[in-house]
């Protein structure tokens, strides 16, 4: 009687499994978020600043429809990232304080921590030095405490930071970016020219499979500074050169430009 | 009535009980028989495909639609090669010619596949026993894939082009950009009394808006986006036959599809976002951005409903979307 009754169940139950599904509504203004969101992000990667706020003001007000704390303190941050990207520091620093205080208020630890990171980044002589942190955190958490502490002098606490946002980058490209960053900044860490040739190769190798050019750029121009033969040194400068120039990055231009002029000095000096 | 007579009465029920239970089993297992073929003589053919995965022990083999045998046994060869024993009935034998080759064919999305085989050439002599037939892969998914990858260059053109008239039409020192400022120049002079200089602004602005014309004209804006309509419309065409063709493709050749499938996605998803910045930012040419952002809008519907199906019940699982930017470390000079 018993074994019928549990064979019975089992059967509605099968039944009831098999059932229609019920019909899903989807916000459309969540919809519209995350797609603004994305275009916000492919024109990040693409370096198109301009299209990176304009994507990501419209996130935002998406965002601000759905009424949903999380997504519209992460918002702010990314406007913030892509004003910061853009040159505009202090509608960055207002977005970035904005989206800490959301995060803040709605216990949306990891966005409060980015803003604070990014606020920090943001000045010239950053102060504020975060408690250590978990070691599972994401990648560009991790990138960006790396960042901080190597620009506060704190070299093993950024080495610690590097370490753990290569192991926690995927193999996306975003991912790779943040690994060859992080070996890009192991690399300015690195006390010998050996290893600071070893670790700014990855770097390189990373940047040309992902297609990073200015932080290609930025690698040849670090990497000039190691090179002992002055046609190599030459080289790498004429292919960064190249690069900010294809990239009107006039900054990177003038670095290049000061470093071939240096270099020819220097042969010039003896004689 | 005697308990012999009642003995010799069961035994005579209990004898003609036995032979109607056997008769009936008999007239069974001979309509079993004639409806199966299970009796029926038959001869042998093998063929050796590159793979034994679509197959199986009685599988029916057709022949114009009819089933006219079954796979009878699936061996693995020492080299490595597979082959596979089809039990066709004697009947049929006449029909099967030198020259026949045996395929996968599937009726519709859903089901099993049938192996097929054909007639060959009717002048040729007919097939021996134990004969080995020819195994043709069916116009499939290589077929399929060569046929896509046009498209995706197509759409790679597309996604060039729309960029490019973006880059071209937004560049702020652009005779579009340079062009709009002098006419905004001129307005603004015409409300001032110096008439004279005015109109030297105004020659000076038609001058180069003549010269935008020319560059119109040189650029082909048009012709080039009529242009990108049309390739959009071949992707489309190239991409609807398949649903078509799908059901006839192996499952393991359909994770290859997939995989292509997720690019055309990824790639359509881009040229849409490009059209939308496109025609946010050039209001002048809305109706040929909006054309083609309805394109690959159907584009990217006819891919949703493909990767829907039964067929891609393991769809790749997509990446995890990013949804937070990255953040600028200030690695620049």
């Amino acid at each position: 009687m018993k074994l019928r009754a549990f064979w019975l169940a089992a059967l509605l139950l099968t039944a009831c499994g098999g059932g229609a599904r019920h019909a899903t509504v989807d916000n459309p203004y969540l919809e519209k978020s995350r797609h603004s969101t994305q275009s916000g992000m492919n024109a990040m990667q693409d370096g198109r600043w301009r299209y990176a706020r304009i994507s990501f003001t419209r996130a935002l007000t998406a965002a601000q429809l759905t009424d949903s704390p999380a997504l519209v303190a992460r918002a702010w941050y990314n406007l913030g990232m892509a004003r910061r990207s853009d040159g505009q520091t202090e509608t960055a620093q207002t977005a970035f304080r904005t989206a800490r205080r959301v995060a803040e208020q709605h216990h949306d630890t990891l966005t409060a921590l980015r803003a604070r990171l990014a606020l920090a980044l943001l000045q010239v002589r950053p102060t504020w030095r975060p408690a250590p942190l978990q070691a599972k955190l994401p990648a560009d958490i991790h990138l960006s405490a790396a960042r901080l502490a190597q620009r506060q002098h704190r070299p093993k606490v950024a080495r610690a930071e590097y370490e753990q946002a290569l192991k926690r980058s995927d193999t996306s490209r975003q991912g790779l970016t943040y690994k060859g960053q992080a070996y890009l900044g192991l690399g300015l860490l690195a006390e010998d020219r050996a290893s600071v040739r070893h670790h700014m190769q990855r770097a390189l190798k990373v940047f040309r499979q992902v297609g990073t050019p200015s932080l290609i750029a930025y690698t040849l121009l670090k990497i000039s500074e190691t090179d002992e033969s002055e046609t190599t040194r030459s080289d790498h400068l004429h292919r960064a050169l190249t690069i900010y120039r294809a990239l009107h990055d006039k900054a990177g231009e003038e670095a290049c430009i000061r470093a071939l002029r240096k270099g020819k000095q220097r042969q010039n000096g003896p004689t | 009535m005697k308990q012999g007579d009642f003995v010799a009465g069961m035994r005579r029920q209990v004898g003609w009980f036995v032979m109607f239970g056997i008769g009936a089993i008999v007239v069974l297992l001979l309509v079993v028989s004639l409806r199966t073929d299970i009796f029926a003589s038959k001869f042998s053919l093998y063929v050796s495909p590159p793979s034994a995965a679509a197959f199986f022990v009685g599988q029916p083999v057709k022949f114009q639609g009819f089933t006219i045998g079954r796979v009878n046994k699936i061996a693995l060869q020492e080299q490595g090669k597979v082959t596979i024993d089809l039990h066709i009935l004697e009947r049929y034998h006449n029909m099967l010619h030198q020259g026949a080759t045996v395929r996968l064919v599937k009726e519709g999305l859903i089901g099993q596949q049938d192996v097929e085989i054909t007639p060959g050439k009717s002048s040729a002599p007919v097939l021996a026993d134990k004969a080995f037939v020819g195994y043709e892969s069916e116009a499939s998914i290589e077929q399929l894939l060569l046929d896509i990858k046009p498209a995706i260059a197509n759409a790679d053109t597309l996604l060039r082009e729309l960029v490019t008239l973006a880059k071209w039409v937004n560049n702020p020192d652009g005779d579009v950009r340079v062009a709009m400022a002098n006419i905004r120049e001129v307005s603004k002079g015409l409300h001032r009394t110096d008439v004279e200089k005015a109109i030297k602004e105004a020659t000076a602005a038609f001058t180069r808006i003549h010269a935008l014309t020319d560059q119109i004209v040189e650029h082909k804006v048009a012709e080039r986006l009529s242009g990108s309509l049309a390739q959009t419309a071949t992707v489309l065409k190239d991409i609807e036959p398949m649903v078509k063709s799908l059901g006839k493709t192996g499952p393991e050749s359909l994770k290859n599809l997939n995989a292509l499938l997720t690019r055309t996605d990824k790639l359509t998803r881009s040229l849409n976002g490009i059209a939308a910045d496109l025609q946010e930012l050039t209001p002048e040419l809305p109706g040929l951005a909006q054309q083609s952002r309805d394109a690959i809008e159907q584009i990217r519907k006819v891919l949703d409903g493909l990767r829907g199906s039964w067929l891609f019940a393991k769809p790749e699982k997509p990446g995890k979307k990013q949804d937070v930017a990255p953040p600028d470390l200030g690695l620049h000079p």
